[in-house]
Parts: C-alpha cells; structure tokens; sequence
C-alpha cells in the first residue's frame, strides 16, 4: 500500500476528561515513518475490526477511538483501554507515544 | 467457672426449663395408678436434677460475643511501569514508610479514606464488609491516569518520564481527593450502581469528586468555608497554566492552558453538554451535581462532612438507581434532608437552593 493516508486518533475520558483528537498525515511524515505506519495498518487487519468492541464502560479508564482514511477507503474502530484488540496494540501504542500532550 | 455461650442457652436439647410444677407430680405419686406413680417419680428426679443445674447455671458468667472492631488492610503493588495490573507487593498494612511517594501516598490516602468513610458514616471499607484496600501504583510509561477497576485503584506517573520542562502531569497519587475519589466509584459500585454514562454517569463522577473532596477537606480540618473545592489540585506542574483538574465551587475556572484546553464543566443545566464522547460527557456535565454540593454544604456551613455528606451519603447508598438523573438526585437528596433534620429544615433548604443554583427545582412529593 503506497497510498496516501490519514489516521485520526481520539481519546477521550479518563480521570482528567481531558481528550486528545490528533490526526496523523502520512504526507507530513519521513519515509520510514510513514512505511512503518503502513506496514502497521496492513498487519492488523484494521479495516476488518467490528467497528465498535462492545464495551461496559469503567470509571476513568481511557476510551480511545481510530479514524483510518486510505485509497477512498474510511474505516473507524472505537475501543475502551479495558479492552484494546490484540491486533490493535502495537497501532495504539505507536498512536498514545505520538499524540502525547507535552511542552 | 464455666463459660458458655448463649447457643448453648437455648438450644431445644438443652432447655432446662419444666412444664408441670412438683406438687401437682406429688399429688400423681400419691394418689395415682402404679405406672402414673412411676412416670411421675421419674418426672420428679429429672426435675431435681434440672434445678440443680439451673442453680448452678447461675453463678456462670456468659461472655457477650462481640463483633471485631473493623480495621483498615491495605496492601500497595508496583507495576514496573507496565500496564499490568497488580504488580510486585511492596507494602503491606501496618508497614512502615518505603520512601517510594507513591507508594506511600496510596497507601496513606486509602486509609484517610477509609478513615471517613467509617469514622464519620460507619461503613467498613468499600463493600461495608471489610474488603481489602488493593492499589497498583508506577501503572505503565507517560501514563497521565487513575482509575477503580472494580476491584482495585490504579494510579500512573503522569509525565515523571520526561524531562522537568516537558511535564504537565504529576504522579495521580499526589491529590489525596483522587485517591478518595477512585475508592468512592468502588462504594458506587456496591451500592447505587450508577450506570456510567449520561446523568447517572455524571453522578457517578460527581459523588466521587464530592467524598474525594470531603477525604481532603477532613485532614485539613477544613470547613466549607474554608475548603478550596479544588480536585486534583496539585495534579499540574507548573507548567500548565491552571490551579486543579476541576472546581466544584466554579465548574469551568480550573485551568485554560493552551495545550490541555480550558476547563470543558458546566457549572448549571443551561449549560448541559450533550455529546457522545467521555461515555456522554460524565466528566463534564458532573460539574452541575458537584456545584449543588457546594452550595448545599456552604448553605449549611460547618464541616462538610457532617450534615451535607450524610445526606449525599445515605442517597448513595439507600435511594440512588443505576438509571437516576439529575432531577431525581435533586429530589431524593431533598427528601433525605427532610428526614433526617425536619421538614422546611435549614438543612433541606440548603438543599433545595444548591439545586436551584444550577437550574434544577425540587422540594415536590416526586417518589424517591
């Protein structure tokens, strides 16, 4: 896959409610980077994820929520931190280390 | 001298109390057939023999059986910074200082918290039955979180990871009232059982920021004057322009920073943030809840804890549902005031104008 894309990434409630809602451009990306991610998407199969895990919520854990956009294609995956898809995991950790809030 | 125990007192095998008086069996052995002389003389002798040891019996002490005296049992695990859940124990109850902070902050902030919980309302730990203090502290990497799991409280680092500079979060055991917190949404749990999401979610939160703050307020010794009604306050470095996570007594003011945002919580129902994120905004929307505390425990005045904590209290352990909005948490708080300090009561007025401050009306006979 050496399309363009996009990957929202959303978080929202936690103790703090403070939400994060960043997207990630593979335009704005170095070349290793961007194949990374590509390799990442391909790998976990996200475009075949239910689109969302059915989840209790639970007192102040992270809820978090994945935007993919790639060849017209648009596919989203919503998830508690209880219950984060193996296949998932390696995306979301690459995904929480990017976007984290810091001066 | 012999000790028994009250079971042994009245169990039916045991009885040593008699039906037929003696003289009447002494009128049998005199008068009656041979078989009614001899049943009536056995009657006679076993009689004797049970007087003897009434007598006997009462010269015997029976100690009261007394229930324990409930105690604190706190146990602290060290995650290794990965997100595993509960990790190498490394302080039990009774243990001194490891000279870890967060260690030593969880295991100090569940026993305040227990503290109130059974000094003020009686309850014996999170399931009212003595149940075990368990917190898992160093929970992942960057992990800017606290969290009740239905068993246990786990706390992150925040941004202790990064260099000084970089940092807007502290370790998540600094604030005692989050510590409070997190332990409420497990009596929340045991009782209410507030469903999490949309008002009754946003109660959930709002009791929590309620007893976690009223944990802080009685090491204080703060009255509701006096307290800050700031949660989470030391959460932030000094590199975030805000004083707490959020301000019960001004839901909106506890920070506007440019990287986190400003302070998302309505403070009245006119405000009410419909949304699908945060499970229907429970973080937000507790701000209007946690507002109608303030003003109900500053109405009163005093300790916090005293008279307005016992009514959010008994609400949330007697009246709350799993399904209970704003408006009947307004009614029942309400309807408890009433019962518990009088009809037209300060107190119930209280309560009825921290309600009426964030635009919701109570002091009907709605059924609790």
């Amino acid at each position: 896959m050496d399309d363009h894309f996009t990957i929202r990434f959303e978080r929202s409630g936690g103790f703090a409610g403070i939400g994060i809602d960043k997207t990630i451009d593979s335009l704005e990306l170095k070349k290793k980077e961007t194949e990374m991610l590509q390799k990442m998407i391909d790998s976990s199969h996200f475009f075949s994820f239910p689109a969302r895990k059915t989840m209790k919520p639970h007192p102040d854990r992270f809820s978090y929520k994945i935007t993919i956009n790639v060849a017209g294609k648009r596919h989203v995956v919503e998830f508690s931190q209880a219950s984060v898809p193996a296949g998932l995991k390696d995306m979301l950790r690459y995904l929480i280390e990017k976007t984290r809030l810091k001066k | 001298m012999i000790h028994l125990t009250t079971q042994t007192m009245i169990a039916p095998c045991n009885c040593i109390l008699c039906i037929t008086p003696p003289y009447m069996l002494e009128k049998i052995l005199k008068h009656g057939t041979q078989k009614q002389k001899r049943r009536a003389l056995k009657a006679l002798t076993m009689s004797a023999q049970f007087r003897g040891r009434r007598q006997a019996l009462i010269n015997i002490t029976f100690p009261v059986r007394r229930t324990p005296q409930p105690v604190k049992h706190r146990l602290v695990y060290h995650a290794g910074f990965k997100e595993i859940i509960r990790g190498r124990l490394v302080r039990k109850e009774g243990e001194g200082p490891s000279g870890d902070p967060a260690i030593d902050e969880a295991y100090d902030g569940a026993g305040h918290t227990w503290d109130l919980y059974y000094d003020v309302f009686g309850r014996n730990s999170v399931d009212n039955k003595g149940m075990h203090l368990l917190s898992t502290v160093h929970y992942g990497q960057g992990y800017d979180n606290a969290f009740w799991d239905g068993e246990q409280m786990v706390y992150g680092d925040g941004d202790e990871d990064l260099p000084e500079p970089e940092r807007l979060f502290r370790r998540f055991t600094i604030a005692v009232d989050i510590i409070g917190h997190e332990l409420t949404h497990g009596i929340t749990q045991f009782e209410a059982k507030l469903a999490y999401y949309g008002q009754s979610g946003a109660l959930n939160e709002s009791f929590s920021d309620v007893f976690g703050s009223l944990v802080k307020q009685r090491i204080l010794n703060h009255t509701a004057s006096e307290a800050d009604w700031l949660i989470g306050q030391d959460i932030f470095t000094s590199n975030v322009n805000g004083q707490a996570i959020r301000s019960m007594k001004s839901p909106g003011t506890a920070y506007d920073d440019p990287l986190l945002g400003k302070d998302p919580q309505p403070g009245h129902m006119k405000d009410y943030v419909n949304t699908v994120s945060d499970n229907g905004g429970v973080h937000f929307n507790s701000g209007i809840p946690n507002r109608a505390f303030y003003i109900c425990a500053n109405e009163i005045g005093g300790y916090a804890w005293k008279k307005a904590g016992r009514i959010w209290y008994k609400a949330l352990r007697d009246r709350l549902k799993a399904d209970t909005d704003f408006q009947e948490a307004a009614d029942i708080t309400f309807r408890i005031a009433g019962e518990e300090y009088g009809t037209g009561s300060k107190e119930q007025n209280a309560v009825k104008k921290g309600w009426a401050e964030v635009g919701i009306s109570t002091g009907t006979d709605k059924k609790s």
